[in-house]
């Protein structure tokens, strides 16, 4: 996937509080921590509820390693960032504390709290979430469900067996001897006597291990024995094998969730290698309208399919396309995906590189790429094509099944030329570096903050670029009979016109070459006014195109799928 | 060869000197007590009765904290089994325990095909037909059983 900014209009802009950086101003975090919890608490109850002194405890464990922001998202739903899974782990850690602060019962007093032990109160709390799928409702649901609590196994515990008589004892797992029972190496878990059931330490460890690394829905540590079914404490866990087993369990099972795609209410940024994770507390989300949040990395993607930045088409009609692209035989897809039939001879033809000018290697016939119409009397630019529109939408095949095919190929088509057309953008974009800036920073005695619109033109390019790319994708399924679908079309026809306008402005100004060209600079800095203009005209055009889309989803004339 | 694990010795030496009635576990190759082959009778009351079917047992590294991979070489009708010989039974896969042995896990098998659960099913096909029309199933077993498990029927 192609990584793109995206920031179409104002109002989808993000709004940024970043409330804490990778500084380390731990003073400033602990009081925005508090703030939080402190609404929290008048939302729920006008009751002030005195805290457990572990839970505060805990709280400032939390608070010294904690790093976190919030901002919002396009659809003004805040979200909580964090830069890595461990700070997300703190952080449910102390919002599942709070939760339970707030409930009364007995089974917190007896279990949670029974021990002044701040370690244990947290691996009990991270039992809890580790086992109940990092959701704090049901972990809520669970404390006050007498049943299930004790099915969760935080007063069973594994122990030391201490009453073997015998001076060497066969561990019934492995059949080692062991001798010496001092050493106290056979373990038990608590509720269970089954002497068949009894294993050594090092059995308990690679069992635990391997529990740990297998795919789960729950993370239940159960008696070695298995048919007893009893689940048996994290705490004992850690106090007996040692804190990494522990540490490849929340690990494993914090996973788990986050791959689980019921789960809406935290992931991890799909970019490939980041390790951000978002938390979204109230989600109002239909499933299907696209909500923008970007990372700490200011990685841009759809919280809700978890795709790159696809406006104007919705989240559901992505889908069926991209099964579509992935769909059917693999090398007929790569003639599909790279070729095109000569318009004279019908040759598969296959363009490695260059203009859209081509030149058919059989029958020597030169045409357009584009439109496939002769070059003659063709044209235009060597990269641009003046006939799209008019070829568009053209269907004239006969047979349903070759119009499906037909449409779809040509709308494919159009899907992959404006992803190029973005990809060559973007390489303007990565070349606008910093050392041209600092150029013309110098030549023309400005600071760099009064040439921030040549970036933010080429960013503004880019997104466009973008919604042009999935718009052909969302045209594919609507029922081009419909009034709607020519309004929608006309304005992407203007949004398309004004981005090659000022495309063409910017690789005229040489922005990817270092080589010191007055004359192009010149330009570039006298045009300061209209590329302005224009970028905020792109901006109002994608608003356009996307409220058209909006009425082309919501009247539901869409007729392929 | 590498040492073996004791747990391993002390099991195979176990089913060599006691085994399990109707079946009976050999180890082909001397040098590799992690390979088993196994000939298990077919459970009275059953489609399988009177036939022999011949299973291959692998206990994988982590053997016992993985099971044991196990798998039929005889083809049997069954909605649990498919055609590669594949088993669907859950304590060879989530219920897995390190307390089970090859001695359980073999019994469990042999009893699976006495009692099929079409609830649960490898082959959809065979299991519609085993809950439908159970005769017919039975039927379609024993003749595969003739066909396949039992010596003389094959000449």
């Amino acid at each position: 996937m192609i990584s793109s900014f995206y920031s179409s209009d104002d109002e989808l802009e993000d709004d940024i509080e970043i409330i804490f950086d990778d500084s380390d101003d731990n003073d400033s975090f602990t009081n925005d921590l508090n703030a939080l919890t402190l609404t929290e608490e008048k939302q729920s109850d006008n009751l002030k509820h005195i805290k457990h002194p572990l839970s505060t405890e805990l709280d400032d464990y939390i608070s010294k390693k904690l790093h976190m922001s919030h901002r919002k998202s396009n659809l003004n739903n805040e979200y909580m960032l964090f830069p890595n899974k461990d700070n997300f782990i703190l952080y449910q850690l102390s919002s599942l504390s709070d939760t339970l602060s707030d409930e009364t019962n007995e089974y917190l007093s007896r279990v949670m709290y029974s021990d002044s032990n701040v370690d244990k109160y947290r691996i009990d709390l991270l039992n809890f979430l580790a086992s109940n799928q990092w959701n704090l409702e049901l972990c809520r649901k669970i404390c006050n469900d007498e049943t299930q609590r004790e099915s969760l196994g935080l007063s069973n515990h594994l122990e030391v067996v201490s009453n073997i008589a015998e001076d060497t004892y066969m561990c019934p797992i492995c059949c080692n001897e062991l001798i010496n029972m001092n050493d106290a190496q056979i373990l038990k878990v608590q509720s269970c006597d089954d002497r068949d059931h009894y294993a050594c330490r090092e059995c308990y460890r690679k069992y635990v291990n391997i529990l740990a690394s297998s795919t789960s829905d729950s993370f239940h540590i159960k008696c070695i024995g298995g048919s007893c079914h009893m689940n048996i404490s994290y705490f004992s866990i850690y106090k007996i094998l040692g804190d990494t087993y522990i540490d490849d369990l929340i690990k494993y099972s914090l996973l788990e969730s986050l791959n689980n795609n019921n789960n809406s209410q935290f992931s991890v940024c799909p970019q490939v290698g980041c390790e951000n994770v978002i938390l979204t507390d109230n989600i109002k989300n239909n499933g299907i309208s696209p909500e923008y949040v970007s990372c700490l990395e200011w990685h841009k993607f759809c919280l809700t399919c978890k795709r790159e930045v696809h406006s104007p088409i919705p989240c559901n009609l992505l889908k069926v396309w991209i099964n579509k692209l992935n769909d059917g035989n693999e090398s007929l897809n790569w003639v599909f995906n790279n070729t095109q039939p000569c318009p004279s001879c019908d040759v598969d033809i296959e363009k490695m590189e260059g203009c859209n000018h081509v030149k058919c290697g059989v029958c020597k016939f030169e045409f357009c790429w584009i439109c496939h119409k002769e070059w003659k009397t063709h044209g235009g630019s060597f990269y641009d094509c003046m006939h799209k529109r008019d070829i568009k939408h053209s269907n004239t095949s006969n047979g349903k099944e070759t119009i499906s095919l037909d449409r779809f190929r040509n709308y494919y088509k159009f899907f992959l030329e404006s992803e190029n057309n973005m990809i060559l953008d973007m390489r303007i974009f990565n070349k606008l570096i910093e050392s041209k800036l600092n150029k013309l920073s110098a030549a023309f005695g400005m600071n760099l903050t009064e040439l921030e619109f040549l970036t933010d033109c080429v960013k503004e390019v880019i997104n466009a670029r973008n919604m042009i790319k999935y718009s052909f994708a969302l045209l594919y399924f609507m029922d081009q009979s419909h009034n709607l679908f020519h309004i929608f079309t006309h304005n992407q026809m203007l949004l398309l016109d004004k981005i090659d306008e000022v495309s063409d402005i910017l690789i005229e100004a040489n922005l990817d070459s270092n080589l010191a060209n007055s004359k192009s600079d010149l330009k570039i800095i006298k045009m300061k006014p209209y590329l302005i203009g224009n970028t905020s005209m792109l901006k109002k055009l994608q608003v356009t195109v996307n409220k058209c889309a909006f009425d082309l989803v919501n009247n539901k004339i869409e007729i392929y799928k | 060869m590498s040492s073996l694990p004791r747990r391993i010795v002390k099991e195979t030496k176990n089913l060599m000197k006691d085994p399990v009635p109707g079946i009976k576990t050999n180890i082909p190759d001397e040098d590799n007590l992690r390979y088993l082959t196994v000939e298990m009778e077919g459970p009275d009351n059953s489609p399988f009765a009177g036939g022999v079917f011949n299973l291959e047992l692998y206990l994988p590294e982590e053997y016992p904290m993985e099971p044991p991979k196990i798998r039929f070489l005889t083809p049997l009708y069954h909605p649990n089994i498919d055609k590669l010989g594949r088993i669907c039974l859950d304590v060879l896969k989530d219920h897995w325990s390190p307390a089970f042995q090859i001695r359980t896990v073999l019994l469990s098998i042999q009893q699976l095909l006495g009692t099929p659960n079409p609830d649960d099913p490898l082959l959809c096909d065979v299991a519609e037909l085993c809950k439908n029309d159970n005769a017919k199933y039975c039927e379609v077993a024993r003749e595969w059983t003739k066909k396949y498990a039992i010596p003389e029927s094959k000449e």
